[in-house]
C-alpha cells in the first residue's frame, strides 16, 4: 500500500470528529460505524494513565477478512494508489465470517442492509489522490495520511521526541503488518491490540476470536458453516 | 498534519469556491481497480457560513450535493478555526434536516403545562402567533406592569430595545450558570468591563490548568492550540479530579480533591512571591497591590494546602517553581473550569487564575491569556437611534442593583428565576418570553418547571421542540444557522479582527422567521412598532461593514469568506481599572462589599454520611448543552451519559459497569447506568451534561439519561446575596450526593 494513515493516540483528545465526519459520508444503520473511539486505562488509581484509540479497520497486509470471506466480496483494491481492503457490497452475503476472523474486531454486519460495514480507507477518494474524510476532518492533527514510507519516518521521529521526554512505552505499531499506522504509548495489549507480527492465518484467528482457540475444527466445521449456510439460505429466499 | 494528498484535497476545495472546477485527477487507466469503487457524489457548490453551535463561531465551508449539505469543512483562513472544526460542527448539518423541527407557529390549546402533558398543539398562522404573544404580553403589562414580562434570552440588540420598549428591566441571563465568576473577577480586577476569551495556547511553553478541560470538551480552538503546545515541548500540569482526556495528554495529573483548588492556587502564589521567582518588571510596571498580596498569602503555605486539597506539599511546590520559571506560562481559563461557577469559592479561584498569570507576566502577552482584537462594530444604537424609553422600574427579579460588581453587566439571574418567579420576589411575574434556553439548564430543573407552571404565558422562539417548548403557549419556530444570512464578529482567539460571512445553504425547509423578524413582530402586535422603524439585520451588518470601510457586497465577493485586518499584535500597556493597572487588591471588590483579596474559602457543601460523594459535571465533546441530543450523528459517537465512578468504590457499592444506579441529592434522585473506570478520585461521581429529556417530541432524546442539574440546588436572591460572590454565580457543581444501586 502506497498510502497510510498515522493515528497517534499521543495527541488524541477522543472528541469523534472522525466518527461523525465517517458516519455521515457512509450510508448504514444506525450504530453501525465504520470507524470508533474506544477509551483504554492503564494501571489503578492513582497511578493510571488513558489513551482513545481509533478502532476501525488497520488494512493488514495478510487480512484475515479477505482469505475467509466465501464469496470474494472482500478484495484489495490495486493500483498504484490501491492496496486498501474493502468489500464489494454487491457481492457481500451479510454472513459475518469476515467479523468472526478479524484480528482487531472490526467488522460489523449492518442489520439494516445485511453487508458488511468497516473502513475502506475512503478508495474512492485516495485512488484519486485525495485524503480520507476522519484524517482531514480531526481537529487536531492526529490522524495523518500520506505516503507511507514518509510517514514512518514521521512517526519515529515523534517516538523519539516522546521518549525524550520520559515517555518510555512510546512505539508505533503496525510497521510491517498493518496498513493504518498508530503511536502508542504502553504496550499493545494495553489498547486491546494484538502483539505486533502476527501472522496467523483466518481460520486460526476465527477459532481464537469465537472459541477462545479451544476448538478449532468446531470453529471452522461448525461455527463458519453456519454463518455462511445460513445466510446463503436467506439471499435464496429473498431473491424469490 | 499537512501531508502531500491532504494539500492537493484543500487546494480542490479552494478552487471550487473561486468559481474554478477541481481539477480531476484521474487515476491511470492501467490502475482502475478490478471492481467499482462507490463514486464520490458530485459536490455542486459551496456556501460560507458561520458555525453557530457554540460562540466560537468557526468559519464553514458548506459542500452540497443535491440540495443538501454533505459535507462541512473548516476555512483555513480562519483564525478560529484554523481549517479544521470540531466534532460539534461537522455534525451540526442533521440538525437542519432533523425531522423533528419546529416547522411553523403553533399554539396551546391544553392549559395544563408539565412533562408528560400533551400540549395540544395546533399550527397558526405567523400572523395569528404575533396576535396572540402581543395581546398577551399587553395584558400583562397593563395589569401588573412592564416588569410582570420576563426575557429569558441570550444577549441580542434587538430583543433587548423591545424589552426597554416594553419598560421591563427584567432581562434574564444564563451567565451565572456558564462564566459569571471569571466575568466578576476580570471586571473587577483587569478590565473594568469583561473577561477576556483568548488564551495563546500556541505559544506556552507551561500550561497550568486547574479543572480547565476544554480540550476533552472538544472545544475546537482550545484543543487545537493544547495539542499544539505540547506537541511543541510545553509541558501541563492537569488538577482535576477525574482523568479527562486534557488530564490523560498532559504531563502530569493531580487528582485533587473537588474545590479545593483555590487552596493549591493560593500556595503557589505564596510560593512564587516569597522565592521571589514572580516577572518583577511586569509585576512593578502593570499590577498593583503585590506588598499586601504578600501579607494576605503568608498563612497559606504549602502544607496548609495539603491538608485541604490532598495534594503534596512538594508537588505544590514543585509545580509552583515549574510555572514561574518556564516562559511563557498559563493557567488557562474558560467556563466551567475551578474558576467557573462551580462552587462557591469559585470566583476567588478565578481571582488566584489573575494572580498566577500576572505574576509570570501572562497577561495579554505571548502565551498568556490575552484579550480578544475584534473588530470595533458600530453600536446597534448608533445605527438605529432609539425613540425616548418608558422609565423602567429599578429593582428586578435577577436582584440587578444588589449585586454592585456584576449586576451593570446584566450577566445574571438564571439560577434565582425560578425562586422569583414561585415566591413573586420582588413581585409577581406573569409572562415570559423565551429564546435558546432550557428547562434543563438551570439548578433544580424541576423546580424551574412549577415556576413556568405558574405563568400565565409563555413565548418561545427555538428550532426543535424542547422541554421549555413544552411549557409554551406559543411557539415561533425559527430556522437553523445554516439557512441564515448576514456577518460575524467572532471573539473567541481573536488574534486581530476578522469577519466572515454568512450564507445560507439553500432555501428555508420550513415557514420559520429569523430571530430579528420575530422580535419586530411580536413589536408591532404589542404596538411598540416604532421603535423598530427601518431596523432590518440586514442593514445593520452592512452600515457596520461600511463603518469598517467594507460593505455586505464586498464580503460577499470575497474568495475566501472573510474580511480581515491582520495587524501585528501589540500587548496592552494599561489596564481597565480605577489603577489603570492589575489589582492584586480590588478597589472595586472593596467597595462592593466583598474580600479585595482572594482569601481561602471552602466550597459551600462538603460530603456528610447522608451525601458522601462529590458530584462532577463533566461534557461529551460531541454535546453542545442540552441542544444536540436529538442529532443522529452526535449521538452516534456519545447516546447516553453514565454515573461515572472509580472501580474501588463501585465494589464497594456491588455495582458493576452498566448497572443501574441512584445518585441523589438533598434536592432530587436521578438515575443512571453507572460507568466503572480508575480515572476517577472514588470520593467522587461525575455525569455527562445535557441528558434527560422528557419533551416527547425530540423522537431521540425523549428518556435518554438523565439531567445532572435536577440534583444542584437552586437559590434566592437573598441566599445568593448571601454568597458574597461578586459574580452571583450558580454553585453548579457545589452539592454533594449519595449512589446506590437503582
Amino acid at each position: 500500500m502506497k498510502y497510510a494513515m498515522l493515528i497517534d493516540q499521543t495527541k488524541c483528545i477522543g472528541c469523534g470528529a472522525c466518527t461523525v465526519e465517517c458516519k455521515g459520508k457512509y450510508e448504514a444503520s444506525f450504530g453501525v460505524l465504520r470507524t470508533s473511539m474506544i477509551h483504554y486505562e492503564i494501571g489503578s488509581y492513582p497511578n493510571v494513565k488513558a489513551a482513545f484509540r481509533k478502532q476501525a479497520c488497520m488494512h493488514c497486509k495478510v487480512a484475515a477478512c479477505e482469505e475467509i470471506c466465501p464469496v470474494k466480496a472482500i478484495y484489495r483494491v490495486e493500483g498504484e494508489n490501491g492496496g486498501m481492503v474493502v468489500v464489494d457490497k454487491e457481492t457481500c452475503l451479510g454472513c459475518g465470517a469476515c467479523a468472526s476472523a478479524c484480528p482487531f474486531g472490526v467488522p460489523q454486519v449492518d442489520p439494516g442492509a445485511k453487508k458488511m460495514e468497516k473502513c475502506s480507507f475512503c478508495a474512492q477518494r485516495v485512488v484519486n489522490g485525495k485524503s480520507t474524510y476522519c484524517a482531514e476532518a480531526c481537529p487536531v492533527g492526529a490522524i495523518d495520511f500520506g505516503e507511507r514510507e514518509k510517514l514512518i519516518a514521521q512517526g519515529e521521529e515523534r517516538v523519539k521526541a516522546l521518549k525524550s521526554v520520559g515517555r518510555s512505552k512510546a512505539a508505533i505499531y503496525g510497521k510491517d503488518d498493518t496498513g493504518v499506522l498508530l503511536i502508542i504509548d504502553g504496550d499493545p495489549g494495553n489498547f486491546g491490540l494484538v502483539p505486533e507480527g502476527f501472522t496467523l492465518s483466518a481460520a486460526g484467528w476465527q477459532a481464537i476470536n469465537s472459541y477462545g482457540g479451544l476448538a478449532v475444527a468446531a470453529a471452522l466445521g461448525g461455527l463458519g458453516y453456519r454463518l455462511i449456510s445460513d445466510r446463503l439460505e436467506e439471499v435464496k429466499k429473498e431473491k424469490n | 498534519m499537512a501531508s502531500s494528498a491532504a494539500v492537493a484535497a484543500g487546494a480542490a476545495g479552494n478552487f471550487l469556491l473561486s468559481g474554478c472546477q477541481p481539477k480531476e485527477e484521474k487515476p491511470v487507466a492501467d490502475d482502475k481497480p478490478q471492481r467499482p469503487l462507490p463514486a464520490e457524489p458530485e459536490v455542486t457548490a459551496t456556501k460560507f457560513n458561520v458555525c453557530n453551535v457554540c460562540s466560537a463561531n468557526c468559519a464553514m465551508f458548506c459542500d452540497i450535493v443535491d440540495g443538501k449539505v454533505w459535507r462541512i469543512r473548516g476555512n483555513p483562513d480562519d483564525q478560529v478555526c484554523r481549517g479544521h472544526l470540531c466534532v460539534k460542527g461537522y455534525s451540526s448539518y442533521k440538525m437542519l434536516y432533523d425531522p423533528d423541527r419546529l416547522k411553523y407557529p403553533m399554539k396551546r390549546t391544553n392549559p395544563e403545562k408539565g412533562p408528560g402533558v400533551d400540549p395540544g398543539w395546533v399550527k397558526i398562522s405567523w400572523e395569528e402567533a404575533f396576535q396572540l404573544a402581543g395581546e398577551k404580553f399587553n395584558e400583562a403589562k397593563e395589569k401588573y406592569g412592564p416588569e410582570s414580562i420576563v426575557f429569558y434570552t441570550r444577549p441580542h440588540d434587538f430583543a433587548v430595545r423591545l424589552a426597554k420598549a416594553i419598560g421591563t428591566p427584567n432581562l434574564v441571563r444564563h451567565h451565572d450558570t456558564c462564566y459569571g465568576s471569571h466575568e466578576a473577577v476580570w471586571r473587577a480586577t483587569v478590565t473594568g468591563k469583561g473577561r477576556p476569551w483568548m488564551l495563546d495556547l500556541y505559544n506556552a511553553k507551561y500550561i497550568l490548568s486547574f479543572g480547565w478541560d476544554q480540550p476533552s470538551k472538544g472545544k475546537n480552538m482550545s484543543a487545537q492550540g493544547y495539542i499544539h503546545a505540547l506537541n511543541n515541548g510545553a509541558k501541563a500540569v492537569v488538577f482535576n479530579p477525574m482523568l479527562t482526556a486534557t488530564a490523560a495528554l498532559a504531563s502530569e495529573w493531580i487528582p485533587i480533591k473537588p474545590g479545593t483548588d483555590l487552596a493549591v492556587c493560593l500556595a503557589m502564589i505564596n510560593v512564587i512571591i516569597s522565592e521571589e521567582l514572580y516577572d518583577k518588571d511586569f509585576v512593578e510596571k502593570y499590577t498593583e497591590g503585590i506588598d499586601q498580596l504578600k501579607a494576605a498569602v503568608q498563612q497559606y503555605t504549602p502544607a496548609w494546602a495539603e491538608e485541604i486539597s490532598e495534594v503534596p506539599a512538594a508537588t505544590i511546590e514543585r509545580v509552583a517553581r515549574e510555572f514561574a520559571t518556564t516562559k511563557p506560562a498559563i493557567v488557562p481559563n474558560h467556563k466551567r473550569d475551578a474558576g467557573g461557577p462551580l462552587y462557591a469559592n469559585s470566583w476567588r479561584t478565578s481571582f488566584a487564575f489573575v494572580i498566577l498569570n500576572a505574576l509570570v507576566g501572562s497577561i495579554d502577552r505571548e502565551g498568556g491569556v490575552i484579550f480578544q482584537r475584534t473588530p470595533s462594530l458600530k453600536p446597534f444604537d448608533e445605527v438605529f437611534p432609539p425613540l425616548e424609553f418608558p422609565k423602567a422600574r429599578k429593582e428586578t427579579i435577577m436582584g440587578k442593583e444588589k449585586f454592585p460588581v456584576i449586576g451593570p453587566t446584566g450577566k445574571l439571574g438564571s439560577v434565582t428565576m425560578a425562586e422569583a418567579i414561585l415566591n413573586e420576589k420582588p413581585y409577581p411575574v406573569k409572562a415570559m418570553f423565551v429564546r435558546k434556553q432550557n428547562v434543563l439548564a438551570v439548578p433544580d430543573a424541576p423546580r424551574f418547571v412549577e415556576a413556568l407552571k405558574k405563568l400565565d404565558f409563555v413565548a418561545v422562539a427555538d428550532i426543535l421542540p424542547t422541554e421549555i417548548v413544552q411549557m409554551a403557549d406559543v411557539v415561533f419556530p425559527e430556522p437553523h444557522f445554516l439557512e441564515t444570512s448576514g456577518m460575524t464578529e467572532r471573539i473567541y482567539f481573536a488574534f486581530y479582527p476578522q469577519i466572515a460571512l454568512k450564507d445560507p445553504v439553500g432555501d428555508p425547509l420550513y415557514e420559520t422567521k429569523g430571530y430579528g423578524s420575530i422580535i419586530i413582530g411580536i413589536a408591532k402586535a404589542m404596538g411598540l412598532g416604532e421603535h423598530f422603524e427601518g431596523v432590518s439585520g440586514g442593514k445593520l451588518d452592512d452600515e457596520r461593514l461600511k463603518a469598517l470601510g467594507s460593505s455586505m457586497d464586498e464580503l460577499k465577493a470575497s474568495p475566501n469568506g472573510l474580511w480581515s485586518d491582520q495587524k501585528p499584535f501589540k500587548p496592552k500597556e494599561e489596564f481597565g481599572t480605577a489603577s489603570k493597572k492589575i489589582e492584586f487588591y480590588s478597589t472595586m471588590l472593596k467597595e462592593g462589599g466583598y474580600d479585595p483579596m482572594p482569601t481561602w474559602q471552602p466550597k459551600r457543601d462538603l460530603p456528610s454520611n447522608d451525601y458522601p460523594f462529590y458530584l462532577l459535571v463533566t461534557r461529551y465533546a460531541a454535546h453542545r448543552m442540552t441542544e444536540s441530543q436529538n442529532n443522529e450523528l452526535v449521538m452516534q459517537v456519545a447516546p447516553v451519559n453514565y454515573a461515572t465512578l472509580n472501580k474501588a468504590i463501585a465494589q464497594q457499592l456491588g455495582v458493576k459497569d452498566g448497572d443501574e444506579v441512584m445518585v441523589e441529592s438533598r434536592v432530587n434522585k436521578i438515575k443512571l447506568k453507572a460507568r466503572v473506570i480508575e480515572g476517577i478520585r472514588p470520593d467522587c461521581v461525575s455525569v455527562e451534561h445535557g441528558f434527560g429529556h422528557w419533551a416527547k417530541d425530540l423522537t431521540r432524546a425523549f428518556g435518554v439519561g438523565a439531567n445532572e442539574g435536577d440534583l444542584v440546588p437552586g437559590f434566592t436572591v437573598e441566599e445568593m446575596i448571601a454568597l458574597k460572590d461578586p459574580g452571583a454565580t450558580g454553585c453548579m457543581s457545589d452539592v454533594c450526593v449519595k449512589v446506590y444501586k437503582a
